[in-house]
């Protein structure tokens, strides 16, 4: 097992150092008003950063790119987090629930 | 039968507008009320409230709300709620609304509820101030819900909360963070105050069906996880049951 590498100096970066940087990232994402997202997930592995969770819009999903770049120079951003634009038709069901007795 | 859709965290903002609005345009054909689970907003704030307002305004039926976290975050939540009623749509906070139904009563109480934790991992009103801050915020909340669903004479009940009230439904959040997404004193609320149907959302990741201690059933409505528009129920009032899927009114035209 390899230790995670800092992207500027390909020297490993110390498990504490990594939790705050994702850390800090995560709270960018959440303190940006363009944002306010909360809930994307960031796995940093070796030299790339994987963000995975809902984003409501396209562009929404663009800036959390933007703005992780920004936070982790040098590493490359997989954003595999998903829009919910373009939902699909309702359901044809509804569930079906007794009233209490 | 009353026919109830519900969805919750829209996280709406007008980069959004135009994307709900079209599934909604045949909802009064499909439910007889609208519930929405709160984080109806981006981050709180006047112009992505009156983006969805734009969106719910006419819709053609009853649409009840509790608001969410997010709704909080820019400390303008009251204007959040008098944007949102002011194209009719009823905000709750420890209070319920009655709609009738075709001959039937539907009651909704609702509260954003907050969190604390579940049976066995849960905070308590013990040391610091601002942990009895906190969880005098959960109890005081979930004590609403309770007298409000308690106040209902209806013919079928139901607890609209964005907060969890049971561990279930969170399934496929980490662990970790389970006291931030609900508390069981609201599940004991809804298991005291009794109703057919709880909704909430705030879970991202979690899982759409559970129950509370008591057996109520519990639905994560959040849009992640139904990955819909909103989800149909339909509640039968005479406590008669039926099959777990029934048709829903079909879609004419969508």
């Amino acid at each position: 097992m390899t230790s995670p590498a800092s992207p500027s100096s390909g020297d490993p970066l110390p498990a504490q150092d990594l939790g705050a940087l994702t850390e800090e990232t995560r709270r960018a994402l959440a303190d940006d008003p363009r944002l306010g997202q909360l809930d994307v997930s960031i796995t940093l592995r070796g030299q790339r950063a994987l963000l995975t969770g809902h984003v409501v819009t396209g562009d929404r999903r663009r800036l959390v790119g933007e703005v992780v770049g920004e936070h982790l120079p040098g590493y490359e951003i997989d954003n595999a987090t998903t829009t919910i634009e373009n939902l699909p038709e309702p359901p044809a069901t509804a569930e079906e629930l007794a009233a209490d007795r | 039968m009353i026919h109830v859709a519900a969805v919750g965290d829209v996280h709406f903002g007008p980069d959004a507008a135009g994307t709900l609005r079209p599934h909604f345009e045949h909802l009064p054909e499909r439910a007889d009320v609208l519930l929405l689970a709160g984080d109806l907003t981006r981050v709180g704030a006047p112009d992505e409230a009156r983006a969805l307002a734009d969106e719910l305004d006419g819709v053609g039926l009853p649409v009840v709300a509790v608001l969410g976290n997010h709704d909080y975050h820019c400390d303008r939540a009251d204007e959040v709620r008098r944007i949102l009623e002011g194209v009719g749509v009823s905000v709750l906070e420890g209070d319920s609304v009655v709609v009738p139904v075709n001959g039937s009563t539907l009651g909704v109480a609702g509260t954003k509820g907050f969190g604390g934790g579940f049976v066995g991992a849960c905070g308590s009103e013990f040391g610091e101030p601002e942990m009895k801050a906190f969880m005098a915020h959960s109890r005081c909340l979930a004590e609403r819900l309770e007298r409000a669903l308690s106040g209902l004479d209806t013919d079928v009940r139901v607890a609209l909360l964005h907060y969890a009230p049971c561990p279930d439904t969170l399934l496929g959040e980490r662990l970790e963070i389970y006291p931030f997404l609900g508390c069981y004193l609201l599940g004991e609320a809804v298991d005291r105050g009794g109703a057919t149907l709880t909704v909430h959302g705030h879970a991202h990741r979690g899982t759409e069906r559970g129950l509370t201690a008591g057996g109520h059933h519990v639905r994560n409505v959040a849009q992640p996880v139904i990955g819909h528009a909103y989800r149909l129920f339909c509640l039968d009032a005479g406590g008669t049951g039926g099959d777990p899927e029934c048709a829903a009114p079909a879609l004419t035209g969508a």
